[in-house]
């Protein structure tokens, strides 16, 4: 509880950020905040409650969380200072701890009613940071639509938890074993709600809109935190239920999901479309993890999640700094990087290698992770299609390599301010330290 | 013969799951976001009472106390939800879904 | 009994119905707050007091009074909205058709075993609900007011963006 108490006043301080004295004081404090509330894990684990369990899942998932978020911060206060003049955007700052806080409520409840409230507090503040560029129509246009698809979303997963709820008599997952069938249909309706907020097939139509109409700033915090959150919610979820429930479904979804979103992706010319269609790819790698549930899932999913999110944060941050260089988020608008700032570039290039799988970068291990566990399923059909999509996957994600080191649109170099600097060398050191270091992930569970 | 006794469970099961569909329905057919928000509020209010019904059958207040978040959690989304169409009414004077883009939902 | 709860799921069904197949959007609403008090009813059948004054007050009442406010200041009661494509209305039907179909047999499939509970006939009045509320679920109700606080600061947010485009 004191992660969220901790994050609640940071929110608080950000939302007073505009009359506060001491205001160069705001940024540190947040980044203790941080710290502090990544701490109180310790003090207060493991912690069973008829509504919370506060146990390594949640430790682990909300660390990567809090990481994410904290890089966010640093770099929406950068693109604060950025602007000559402007005020870092407090109201944005406080709404994406706000955010937080129910990314770390979703991978700690015990209770259904929890992670409907988790899910919501996650996702209100998101409806309006997408929006959050009210001068831009794509924008508002990706906030209308998150909202309305999410609030449907979230309709069917409350369905779920009443039909669960009519089956069973409880709202505890492990509690009781569904044997009715009004019981198992209220599962997948969960399941079909949280998998909306992963980006899963069939229910994916909100990302590439979202993503492409939200402020880059977000789109890599958001993209990175909701997947993270979703997946530990998933993991929560599917470990407390017998597999003949949901297993085929969520095979289904997951095939779907991968093959979908790699076949669109190799079509786009935005990179932030592009991006959006692969990382619906990567949700449907992600769920094979389940199938089935074993002593490594946890491990894998977590690995996956943290690398997946170090890329994508990088990956946006480097797109941002070229929109803020006044250039549309092609992939053209790559062309000539190399030449206008060497570490962006460098940035860029670990961060895409990583979500293509390129050894020695964490991404390779989370496949490989991946594709072990599909081994150890003895699904032949499902191991190739698998294959397929990483190929695919590295396809195009390599045209995103070649594109910095070719002729360029303009040469005047890429200028940063202080803290944009900061969390793209906190981002490479993070990178960095994931190559040298894996094991440091993969032994927590 | 309490009310309860004499109403079978299953009643209620289907009630909120016509009542459920119609809402469904609703957010696919109508183009106004005003209209499908207030499908999406039906939605809502199916679930809850199916969730009252059952917390009536098993005798758990702890059903009635989820639908007492889920009104709050309802009022929140419904202010963000109508604040977002004004944005952008101010821009397009039309919260049409068909004129916003390529909106599927 | 009987009777009652059948006037009243017919009131729901047809004021549900109502609401998605008027072309006005005021009949809408004012069919969808029929609907809400028709729910009302439901609660006070099941001895859900509270929920059924909150249901009226909170739903019925504020909710929906916001509906109505945001229709007239937009006045989008002037035109009717346009409809979507017959053969797209169908679809929709029909698919809403085939979940109800799937839902109303999974439960003639498995009706839940619900086992009454020897008791006394409980009510959820304000003193039934209250200690729970404040007691068990003490935290996420606190846990809501992250909820307001967010959804508060980004309604602030959003809205003042008219004002800024203004001064400039």
């Amino acid at each position: 509880m004191y992660s969220i108490i901790i994050l609640t006043v940071l929110g608080i301080i950000g939302m007073l950020g505009d009359m506060l004295p001491l205001k160069r004081l705001f940024l540190p404090v947040t980044l203790l905040g941080f710290a502090l509330a990544w701490l109180g894990y310790f003090f207060e684990f493991p912690m069973h409650t008829s509504l919370f369990s506060f146990d390594l899942i949640s430790m682990c998932f909300g660390g990567v969380m809090l990481v994410i978020t904290g890089i966010s911060v640093i770099t929406v206060y950068g693109y604060g200072s950025f602007k000559h003049g402007s005020e870092p955007p407090y109201t944005v700052l406080a709404l994406m701890i706000f955010a937080t806080a129910g990314g770390l409520l979703m991978v700690a409840w015990s209770h259904l009613m929890m992670l409907f409230l988790a899910i919501e507090i996650l996702s209100i503040p998101l409806y309006v940071l997408v929006g959050s560029q009210g001068d831009r129509k794509a924008s508002q246009e990706a906030s209308l639509k998150y909202f309305l698809l999410g609030a449907v979303a979230s309709c069917i997963f409350l369905f779920g938890m009443a039909l669960y709820y009519a089956g069973t008599g409880s709202f505890l997952l492990g509690a009781v074993h569904p044997h009715s069938l009004v019981g198992s249909a209220g599962v997948l309706l969960m399941i079909a709600g949280v998998c909306f907020k992963a980006g899963v097939v069939p229910f994916h139509s909100w990302v590439p809109d979202v993503y492409e109409g939200a402020p880059t700033v977000i789109t890599g915090w958001m993209a990175a935190l909701v997947k993270v959150a979703a997946f530990g919610a998933l993991t929560k979820m599917v470990g407390s239920l017998s597999y003949s429930v949901w297993g085929l479904e969520v095979m289904g979804m997951a095939v779907l999901t991968m093959t979908l979103g790699n076949v669109l992706a190799v079509q786009q010319g935005s990179l932030k479309r592009l991006l959006a269609y692969s990382g619906i790819a990567h949700a449907g790698y992600m769920l094979l993890v389940f199938l089935p549930v074993t002593e490594t899932s946890i491990t894998t999913v977590f690995f996956y999640g943290a690398s997946y999110a170090l890329g994508t944060l990088g990956v946006f941050t480097v797109i941002h700094i070229l929109e803020q260089s006044g250039l549309s988020a092609t992939v053209d608008a790559l062309r000539g990087l190399f030449k206008r700032n060497k570490t962006v570039t460098l940035l860029w290039c670990l961060s895409v290698l990583s979500l293509a799988g390129i050894p020695p970068l964490p991404g390779f291990f989370a496949k490989l992770l991946v594709l072990m566990h599909v081994v150890k399923a003895h699904h032949s059909g499902l191991l190739w299609v698998t294959f397929l999509n990483f190929l695919v996957g590295v396809y195009y994600y390599f045209r995103l390599i070649l594109y910095p080191f070719t002729g360029g649109l303009s040469e005047e170099s890429v200028v940063l301010s202080v803290w944009q600097k900061v969390g793209v060398v906190i981002l490479l050191i993070l990178t960095w330290g994931a190559v040298l270091f894996p094991e440091f992930l993969l032994s927590v569970f | 013969m309490t009310y309860l006794e004499t109403i079978p469970s299953e009643w209620y099961l289907i009630l909120s799951a016509i009542v459920f569909c119609i809402g469904l329905c609703g957010v696919l057919i109508r183009r106004n976001a005003m209209s499908v928000l207030m499908c999406i509020e039906m939605m809502l209010n199916a679930v809850m009472l199916l969730l009252v019904a059952f917390s009536g059958y098993y005798r758990d207040f702890s059903a009635q106390i989820a639908v007492f978040f889920i009104m709050i959690v309802a009022a929140a989304e419904v202010a963000v939800g109508l604040v977002i169409f004004s944005m952008m009414f101010k821009k397009t004077s039309s919260i049409d879904l068909d004129d916003w883009g390529h909106l599927k939902g | 009994m009987v009777t009652l709860f059948l006037v009243l799921s017919l009131l729901t069904v047809l004021s549900a119905l109502c609401v998605v197949f008027t072309r006005n959007l005021i009949y809408s609403v004012l069919s969808l707050i029929v609907c809400f008090f028709a729910i009302a009813g439901h609660y006070v059948l099941l001895k859900a007091s509270f929920l059924a004054v909150i249901q009226v007050i909170v739903y019925a009442g504020a909710i929906m009074v916001l509906f109505l406010f945001m229709l007239m200041l937009m006045n989008l009661n002037k035109k009717a909205e346009a409809s979507k494509p017959f053969s797209l209305k169908v679809v929709a039907v029909g698919v809403c058709l085939l979940v109800l179909v799937a839902l109303v047999s999974i439960v003639f499939l498995s009706a839940p075993r619900v086992c009454f509970a020897p008791l006394a006939p409980v009510s959820g009045s304000v003193s039934a609900l209250g200690p729970l509320l404040f007691n068990e679920y003490a935290i996420p109700f606190e846990l809501t007011s992250i909820l307001f606080l967010s959804a508060v600061a980004g309604v602030v947010m959003i809205g003042s963006y008219g004002k800024k485009a203004k001064k400039q």
